[in-house]
């Protein structure tokens, strides 16, 4: 029996085909793992058996879930459904809670739903599960506001709240991008143990390394279609499609060593070539390519019976020059909580001391809530802290009025969810002009301004008149970034830049950033991923439960 | 604590401003206390007397400084129209007013609330638009217009309902059935001419809580139509709601003056009408004092609420 079928489903949304002729299955008990560049329509795919996309999507093709065809369903069935026979958690980890609700009365809207549980037994449920997401503190968590608590602890809230109405089959899309990998793969193996009980999980995710350790299959979609679909086990040894090769080579693994991009962009879905989609990228490509799109065999869809093996690295890099000392963190620390006194005071940073260089990344690393983005608060002054902050000489506490605005000014945040920092109603020459406006320059001298933060950033000066909502991931996160640049800042603070992104945007993004320090630009980068941050750091802070454990090397072990 | 204290005290002097405008204002007014209760009697003599007596005859800064001593000793003055001291007349006027605009009030927000969450609801179709229309036109229509409709279908049309005063004079101890429908119209006009606003910030919260990811994941655990609408829009519509009473409140007051007017209610507003025409300066000051107090405090009420509904407030 299969849990979730689909048989070929194709997703239209304003005329364009975001999902076309998609094939998948998920049994019972079994993890599939949906991978692809962003844009490649694996939102939509998970979205469809919740019947959640937007009004005016259409859909063709068939669903079916337990062997019903899910469209079939009546409103109280699907409702039945959606949190009951398959709970769902999104990307959105950070809009998906309502942010007026405490996290546990929403966690148990599901329980009380799906399960009908009685008020006590239903709270001892919403800890249990808090409990079984690796979550220490699990009564704080429930009893806090999602602002409350760290980006990671929502995330695990978030799917705690997925499984909560006790589902038959999770749609997970990329649920563990803010965690370290011990906690993600901590949270793999807690749901291994459901689904040794049945439980079948649709897995979105950019994260390979999480996907080659637990999927029993992987399926690639590239432009809205399946180009591999193979188990699991094979495909890391040996993927066949150029794309999924391109796709693996992207992964930073060595230290200090910029991983690849894939050449190009995905294709517009406005104009898609006719004949197979990756191949304006594909190195293997043959006039033939380009007439048909080529069919899938033994699970690829490739004309080549074996595609040569890619092998893309880019050259070794230098590292810049050091230059002097420009930030001095002296004793900060930070507490939360003391409103309208109800909630205590928690320390969540102590007593954190270290300098920064002109041209120095400096990663900070550390589980899910050791307070890694309370330390950027407090940088970038976003929090109250007690200890010393010392920016270019000057101690910024000593500052008032519109000398400490310029020099706050010179310390630009980028965060994790660039969708969250950028407004969707704004072109990027809207968003690019805030900074400009906030700092009175006359209008005249914009267009030059703009022009070079974005090459700074590494985009393209035609994206200027693009509406925000038509950017990928990875290109409102360059957004965000030349934006900051626009304040002329000193220092950047980028908190997870890259956990929303794709491989490939996420090489192209690590590119950038070394050109950045090479510019002389210092940066304080906020990262749970090891691998990523050593191919633009040299050291790293290593944080534990609000303190700093050490300052190491990232290019040794 | 301190932000409060900043607040208060900065509101403070903000009333005492616009006591002393009222004050000048009400000295500008062409003729004088004396002409005017004096009327077709005035002569040059007469009102020099009164003048006299009224403590008029000094200059206009010399009186100010007596004004603000009494003020500051929470003595209001006496009446020129009727002899008595002010602190005595207002009570059972503002009693009045208060019982009005709390009625008006909850009837504002009684319509606010389901016609800004259906508009909000259908925003985008063409239920919503029509109620955005009709929201459109009650915010233009000024508030006697309003009021002079409904005389005119309820009580001279329909004769439902009486057109003027808080209570039938004929009888000696009016009854509670006798006082509400009294207060019946000027109370649903006050209502009608002040909901649009409000309806239209619920509208707006609620179609951004409906479009917002947190409520494509609340149904995506299950949340029926209900849910979503109760434990999710209203909780987001309530806030813009009570923030804007809290901002709307001074065109709250100026709009019950003008309803008392109409209506003949003998209130606040009424009774500053009266005293207008009557050049009563003690009783036109007091009663700006007052308005100028209740707004502040309505203001800081409805910050402090706004507060409390969003735990988010006073995180940056
Ligand atoms: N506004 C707040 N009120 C109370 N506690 C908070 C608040 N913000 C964060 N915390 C708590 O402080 C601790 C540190 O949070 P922080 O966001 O710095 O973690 P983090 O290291 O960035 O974690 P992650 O990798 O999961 O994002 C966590 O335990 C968190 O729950
Ligand atoms: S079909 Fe041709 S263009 Fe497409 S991936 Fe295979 S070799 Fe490349
Ligand atoms: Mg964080």
């Amino acid at each position: 029996m299969t849990l979730l079928a689909m048989q070929g489903l194709t997703v239209e949304i304003a005329g364009r085909n975001r999902v076309e002729q998609l094939d998948l299955q998920v049994r019972p008990g079994e993890l599939l793992a949906l991978v692809g560049e962003s844009g490649a329509g694996k939102t939509t795919a998970a979205l469809a058996p919740l019947l959640l996309l937007a009004p005016e999507a259409r859909l063709s093709g068939r669903i079916l879930f337990q062997n019903r065809d899910i469209r079939s369903l009546s409103r109280g069935e699907r409702q039945a459904l959606r949190g009951g026979g398959i709970g769902a958690m999104f990307q959105d980890a950070l809009e998906s809670f309502d942010p007026v609700q405490r996290i546990g009365t929403q966690i148990a809207g599901p329980i009380r739903r799906h399960r009908r549980l009685p008020p006590r037994a239903c709270r001892r449920e919403v800890l249990r599960l808090l409990e079984t997401m690796g979550l220490e503190d699990p009564w704080r968590i429930a009893r806090s506001y999602p602002h409350e608590i760290s980006g990671g602890q929502r995330q695990r809230a978030l799917l705690a709240s997925a499984l909560a109405g006790g589902p038959a089959l999770l749609i997970a899309d990329e649920p563990t991008s803010g965690l370290d990998p011990a906690t993600a793969h901590a949270i793999l193996a807690q749901l291994a143990a459901l689904r040794r009980s049945g439980l079948g999980i649709l897995l979105v995710t950019h994260d390979l390394g999480l996907a080659g350790a637990h999927a029993d299959m992987v399926q690639v979609l590239y432009a809205g279609r399946t180009v591999e679909r193979r188990e699991a086990g094979a495909f890391f040894a040996a993927p066949r499609h150029p794309y999924a090769q391109a796709l693996l080579a992207s992964a930073p693994s060595i230290p200090g060593v910029l991983p690849a991009p894939i050449p190009g962009t995905a294709p517009d879905p406005a104009s898609l070539p006719p004949g197979c989609r990756f191949a304006p990228r594909c190195a293997a490509r043959e006039p033939a390519c380009d007439t048909a799109y080529p069919a899938m065999r033994a699970g690829v869809a490739c004309r080549l019976e074996t595609a040569p093996r890619h092998a893309l690295s880019a050259p070794a890099r230098s590292w810049p020059a050091r230059g002097e000392v420009l930030l001095a963190v002296e004793g900060v620390g930070v507490r939360y909580g003391g409103r309208w006194l109800a909630a205590p005071l928690r320390t969540a940073l102590h007593d954190a001391t270290f300098v920064l260089h002109r041209g120095e990344c400096l990663g900070i690393l550390g589980p899910s809530g050791s307070g890694k983005s309370t330390l950027g608060r407090a940088v970038l002054h976003l929090v109250r802290h007690t200890g010393r902050i010392v920016l270019e000489g000057q101690d910024l506490a000593a500052l008032r009025g519109p000398a400490r605005r310029a020099a706050l000014r010179r310390i630009q945040p980028v965060f994790q969810d660039p969708s969250g920092s950028l407004n969707p109603r704004f072109t990027v020459a809207e968003a690019l002009a805030e900074p400009l406006r906030l700092a009175r320059l006359p209008r005249s001298l914009w267009p030059a301004r703009t022009d070079a933060a974005l090459a700074r950033a590494g985009l393209p000066a035609r994206l200027l008149g693009a509406p925000v909502p038509a950017l990928s991931g990875g290109e409102k996160q360059r957004v965000a970034i030349a934006r900051a640049l626009l304040a002329d800042p000193a220092l950047l603070v980028l908190d997870e830049p890259t956990s929303a992104l794709d491989l490939s945007s996420q090489a192209h993004l690590l590119r950038t950033i070394r050109d950045l320090l090479e510019a002389g630009l210092a940066i304080l980068w906020i990262s749970h991923d090891r691998a990523a941050t050593a191919t633009v750091a040299r050291e790293a802070l290593r944080l534990e439960s609000g303190r700093i454990v050490e300052r190491m090397a990232l290019d040794r072990g | 604590m301190r932000r409060l204290a900043v607040r208060i005290s900065a509101g403070a002097l903000a009333i005492l401003l616009l006591a002393t405008l009222a004050f000048l204002l009400a000295h500008a007014l062409p003729g004088g206390p004396a002409y005017a209760i004096l009327g077709l009697r005035a002569t040059p003599d007469r009102q020099g007397a009164l003048d006299l007596q009224l403590g008029l005859d000094v200059p206009v800064w010399q009186q100010y400084q007596i004004w603000l001593r009494h003020l500051l000793h929470g003595d209001f003055g006496t009446s020129f129209a009727e002899n008595r001291p002010v602190a005595d007349i207002l009570p059972a006027y503002a009693a009045n007013s208060l019982l009005l605009s709390a009625a008006g009030l909850l009837g504002a927000v009684a319509l606010a609330l389901p016609f800004g969450l259906a508009h909000g609801l259908t925003a985008r179709r063409l239920p919503g638009r029509v109620l955005g229309a009709i929201e459109l036109a009650f915010y233009a229509l000024p508030g006697f217009v309003i009021g002079t409709a409904l005389i005119a279908i309820f009580s001279g049309w329909l004769d439902w309902l009486p057109a003027s005063g808080d209570a039938d004079l004929r009888r000696a101890v009016p009854s509670l059935a006798d006082r509400a429908r009294h207060l019946l119209l000027p109370a649903a006009t006050i209502a009608l001419f002040s909901f649009a606003p409000l309806a239209r910030y619920v509208a707006l919260a609620t179609d951004e809580a409906l479009a917002s990811p947190f409520v494509r994941a609340a149904r995506a655990r299950g949340a029926g139509p209900a849910a979503v609408l109760f434990r999710h829009a209203l909780p987001h519509a309530l806030r813009p709601l009570v923030t804007m009473l809290g901002v709307s409140f001074a065109g709250f007051v100026s709009g019950t003056i003008a309803v008392e007017t109409v209506f003949g209610y003998p209130g606040l507003g009424w009774l500053l009408w009266r005293a207008v025409l009557g050049r009563d300066y003690p009783v036109i000051v007091a009663i700006v004092l007052i308005g100028g107090v209740v707004t502040l405090i309505a203001t800081l009420v409805a910050d402090l609420c706004a507060g409390w509904l969003d735990p988010r407030a006073g995180f940056e």
